[in-house]
């Protein structure tokens, strides 16, 4: 009970475009135990989206996976064969997606598409078992009239409607992980708001295990228990959301939550990280944040800064943190 | 930035591609098969402006008869044969290529003016104009499209000219269709209305915001084009309603061999209807290079 | 907008849009410099014959008026008379149209048959050796000059190797021994019906060439555009999403992603039939088979008017009918799509 439900070990992903190979991760690690929400945070391109894939084994071709461990409850996901995977995923592994007009199949009645992952996963089998739980399913993600919405088409219902169907049949076969990509970014904000107080009301009620990729460090506060902070594929910050909040680390980590509106700040004007992502194409050998950082060192742009510990359970990549003894310090 | 050509200062746009890595035309050069067929077009045009000057039968390519080496099937010295009059087909050929690329300029060229400009004024007037411009291509639309083409060329008179604007009068259309959807979209764009309320006059907006635009899928579906445009006038030709003996024509070619096909004599209609189906093929492959090039789609991942 | 209300206004439009083809073909007939007169009254007529001839006809009376008396005539039902046979219009088509609407239907049928499970494997399998030899066939099949290959077929199948007849529908022995009795028109059909096993065997014989030949442009056509279309449909979030939730991958090509993907091939398959109609004329003419093509072709080129105005206007009709049907079939099948 004490081993994490999801151990990833220094997992590289490397994409063949016709420009060269993109480095999309650069050896990440992190461990989600059960029941707790882990944040993947970073810009567009940070490499968080591809994590999520990887782990269900649907790392979109040019794509593809060149090194590490993805151990799901102690088992190697990279060596289970396709049909294996399979078995994961939809049943264990669950995953939503971030548009959710685009995610639910056009010409299908929602009904339908909830009993086709139900009859798949054995959930249930005769046709007025499956229309019970589906309507069950649709009042729990907080669906008015479900017997309506079973027998309507995606493009009749709102965007939050949608995104609450995808929930529900994520969640249909009662799965131990759920990777929630960027499930309200398309969303009008009052919306993300309802939706994101249903997930949260949903992990409590289940204690499922959840991955929650997002750019949004509202959201990171709000809703998850562990965060990885992630730029350029690479982790560059992670640890407890308190602790990170109280003590950013790291450079970048730093320059994301002082670019966060927050009521109380009108004093000063939204603090911007100069530059852009580098495009991946050709990796620099240090560190990848080196030329955007405001406290760069020599060392940084020659060799990648180690992984070191901040606090308990806090730890950073950053040679900031390496060259001090007491990590609490900032330079 | 290169200097701007003056087609480009007539548009007012930068528009035409540039070679970075990443953009249309670097994809459209790294098209192996796409580059093929190109070479090899470029091999047919050659030898289509210099085909009297690459056979010793040139007048016979022109139609001469030498009626005494009738019917000589192929050889070093006729290595395609003779015809029913005694022509070379290696000349006949040659001089077909001429033909035909001619025709399919034409025929594309045409097509292609008369849908663009009618699709950008029924695009960008919309109203009455629209209305008026997108009935008269219903009508036209309504035709099976070689059916149109047979009538018009059969009312207009068998020749060479008459099948290509018969051919052009059928297929506008589509290019009048498919440059009103862009239009419309562009109109709305708030460049556009900007340079509408600083009072520039239509048709220089027309000019410089609305075509530029068009540009590209106009150029990937006349590309594509190209290949149909050649079988189709081949089959007017056939018929009989394209260019008249003695003019050397693919299809005209393959009907005048065909009475002879099962007489033995196979090499008369069997040639010109190869060269035909290679070059519509390489057109068709460079068509859908073209095509690739500019789907962004197709281009790769991005992260 | 219900059913009905989009049915009427289409048909409105259709009627409009076919008023509009019939003044076109008009113009474009009267436009023809050759003599109708000299085809009526036969090649040796005298100027006499032919002034009587011209007054006869009605062509002395001015273009709006000759037109008027057109439709009214359409109205009527009387789709005029060949001034080369002198028979009515329908008559001859009763008999050509069956004919020709055997060869496309059939071409159709192909299209569909095979062209859709191609290029569902094709788009699947993208970029694998499946998909490249299916891409290079179907590229090839939309570049073939029809005539051509309907000739090379010939010499190959009835000069070379004796297998097939050279042309007709029907052989002339059988055609005696074993006549067909016309029920529908559809010659197999019919052998089939009255049990005449050897009519429907020689009927067969007949229309393989034909219509293989007829049917590779469509079937070409039909996997280049489902390959795309499946293509497309794969790359959305939906099979992403039935992916990641552990569906089966047949499961997820044949009913999820097909589904999509047929949608646009649909509009496709009215084009195919369109194109097949007027490919059917060059086969026709190749393989003297006696239908609506070859009819209209010596029509043409003697100046033969009525028949080439009644032709145009039944096959566009057959046309503007056969979108209509493809337009409500893709109502049907998708969803989004609101009528109106």
């Amino acid at each position: 009970m004490n081993d994490p439900l999801l151990a990833v070990d220094d997992l590289r992903v490397l994409f063949h475009t016709p420009l060269g190979d993109v480095h999309a991760l650069r050896g990440v690690s992190f461990a989600l135990a059960r029941g707790r929400v882990l944040g993947l945070v970073g810009e567009s391109g940070c490499g968080k989206t591809v994590t999520g894939r990887a782990i269900v084994g649907l790392v979109p071709a040019p794509g593809e996976i060149v090194g590490g461990r993805i151990l799901f409850e102690g088992n190697d996901l990279l060596k289970l064969s396709e049909r294996e995977l399979r078995q994961i995923r939809g049943r264990r592994i669950s995953m939503i997606f971030q548009d959710p007009s685009a995610a639910l199949n056009p010409v299908f009645p929602i009904g339908q598409q909830i009993a086709e992952i139900m009859r798949q996963h054995k959930v249930a089998t005769s046709k007025g078992d499956l229309r019970e739980k589906a309507l069950a399913l649709l009042s729990d993600v907080g669906l008015p009239s479900p017997d309506e919405i079973l027998d309507s088409y995606p493009h009749q219902l709102s965007g939050g409607m949608q995104q609450r169907a995808m929930i529900a049949m994520a969640l249909s076969s009662r799965p131990d992980l759920l990777i929630a990509d960027e499930p309200t970014t398309s969303l009008d904000v009052t919306i993300q708001a309802q939706i994101l107080d249903l997930l949260i009301e949903l992990q409590l009620q289940t204690a499922i295990s959840v991955i929650l990729v997002t750019h949004n460090m509202g959201i990171v506060a709000e809703a998850c228990h562990e965060v990885a902070v992630l730029y350029a594929g690479c982790i560059v910050e992670f640890g407890s959301t308190r602790e990170l909040f109280r003590h950013p680390s790291h450079p970048y980590t730093q320059g994301l939550l002082k670019a966060m509106p927050l009521p109380g700040n009108r004093r000063h004007s939204l603090k911007v990280i100069p530059g852009s992502v580098p495009s991946g194409l050709r990796p620099s050998p240090g560190c990848a944040f080196a030329s955007r950082c405001d406290s760069v060192m020599e060392v940084c742009r020659q060799f990648p800064p180690p992984m070191v510990a901040v606090a308990d359970g806090h730890r950073v990549a950053c040679y900031l943190w390496a060259t001090s003894s007491n990590g609490r310090e900032n330079a | 930035m290169k200097p701007l050509g003056p087609i480009q200062r007539w548009l007012g746009n930068p528009a035409i591609p540039r070679l970075e890595p990443g953009s249309a035309l670097w994809f459209f050069r790294r098209d192996r098969v796409g580059m093929a067929c190109s070479g090899f077009l470029l091999i047919v045009v050659v030898v289509a402006v210099l085909a009297p000057y690459l056979t010793a039968h040139a007048a016979e390519g022109r139609g001469e008869p030498n009626l005494p080496d009738k019917f000589l099937p192929p050889s070093v010295e006729h290595p395609l044969g003779t015809d029913v009059l005694g022509r070379d087909q290696v000349a006949r050929v040659l001089y077909g290529a001429r033909v035909a690329l001619s025709v399919a300029l034409v025929i594309v060229g045409l097509s292609v003016l008369i849908g663009v400009t009618l699709g950008a004024l029924a695009g960008y007037f919309g109203g009455w104009v629209d209305d008026a411009i997108m009935r008269i291509t219903d009508v036209f639309l309504a035709f099976p499209p070689l059916l149109l083409a047979i009538a018009i060329a059969a009312a207009l008179g068998p020749s060479l000219t008459n099948a290509m604007i018969a051919i052009a009068l059928a297929w506008w259309p589509w290019y009048a269709r498919l440059v009103r959807a862009q239009a419309l979209s562009v109109r709305e764009r708030n460049y556009v209305r900007a340079a509408r309320s600083i009072g520039v006059d239509d048709l220089t907006i027309i000019r410089r915001h609305i075509i530029p635009n068009v540009l590209t899928p106009v150029f990937v579906q006349a590309a594509m084009d190209m290949g149909s445009a050649i079988i189709t006038s081949a089959g007017l030709s056939f018929i009989g309603l394209g260019p008249q003996p003695p003019m050397a024509d693919w299809g005209l070619m393959v009907n005048e061999g065909r009475a002879y096909l099962l007489g033995g004599r196979w090499w008369i209609s069997t040639f010109p209807g190869f060269a035909l189906f290679l070059t519509a093929l390489a057109f068709n492959l460079l068509g859908d290079s073209v095509r690739d090039a500019s789907d962004p789609r197709v281009r790769g991942a991005g992260a | 907008m219900t059913i009905g209300r989009y049915l009427l206004r289409r048909l409105g439009l259709a009627i409009f849009v076919a008023f509009g083809v019939l003044a076109v073909t008009f113009v474009i007939s009267r436009v023809v410099p050759s003599s109708p007169e000299r085809l009526y009254a036969g090649a040796r007529a005298n100027p006499e014959t032919i002034a009587l001839v011209h007054q006869r006809l009605g062509l002395d009376r001015p273009l709006t008026v000759q037109f008027a008396r057109y439709l009214a005539s359409l109205i009527r039902g009387d789709l005029g008379e060949s001034y080369a046979t002198k028979r009515p219009i329908l008559e001859d088509l009763r008999i050509f149209l069956p004919a020709t609407l055997e060869l496309v239907s059939l071409a159709s049928f192909l299209a569909l048959v095979v062209g859709i499970p191609v290029g569902v494997l094709s788009g699947a399998q993208r970029g694998r050796l499946f998909d490249r030899l299916a891409r290079l066939i179907s590229l090839s099949g939309v570049s073939i000059p029809l005539f051509w290959m309907a000739l090379l077929l010939q010499l190959v199948f009835f000069g070379l190797l004796g297998l097939l007849p050279l042309g007709g529908r029907v052989d002339p022995v059988v055609s005696v021994t074993n006549h067909i009795e016309t029920i529908t028109g559809f010659n197999v059909i019919d052998a089939a019906i009255t049990r005449n096993s050897i009519a429907l065997l020689d009927a067969v014989r007949h229309l393989i060439l034909p219509v293989s030949v007829l049917a590779i442009y469509p079937v070409a056509l039909t996997i280049r555009m489902t390959r795309a279309s499946m293509i497309e449909a794969l790359s959305e979030d939906y099979i992403l999403a039935a992916r990641a939730a552990g569906l089966p991958e047949s499961r997820v090509l044949f009913r999820l992603a097909l589904r999509n993907a047929l949608i646009p091939t649909l509009t496709v398959l009215g084009l195919t039939f369109a194109y097949s109609i007027t490919g059917a004329f060059l086969v026709e003419i190749v393989f003297a088979w006696p239908g609506v093509g070859k009819y209209v072709a010596d029509a043409i080129l003697a100046a033969d008017f009525p028949v080439v105005m009644a032709v145009t206007l039944v096959v566009t009709i057959v046309y503007i009918v056969v979108n209509l049907v493809v337009d409500l079939i893709q109502a049907a099948i998708d969803p989004r799509i609101r009528l109106g």
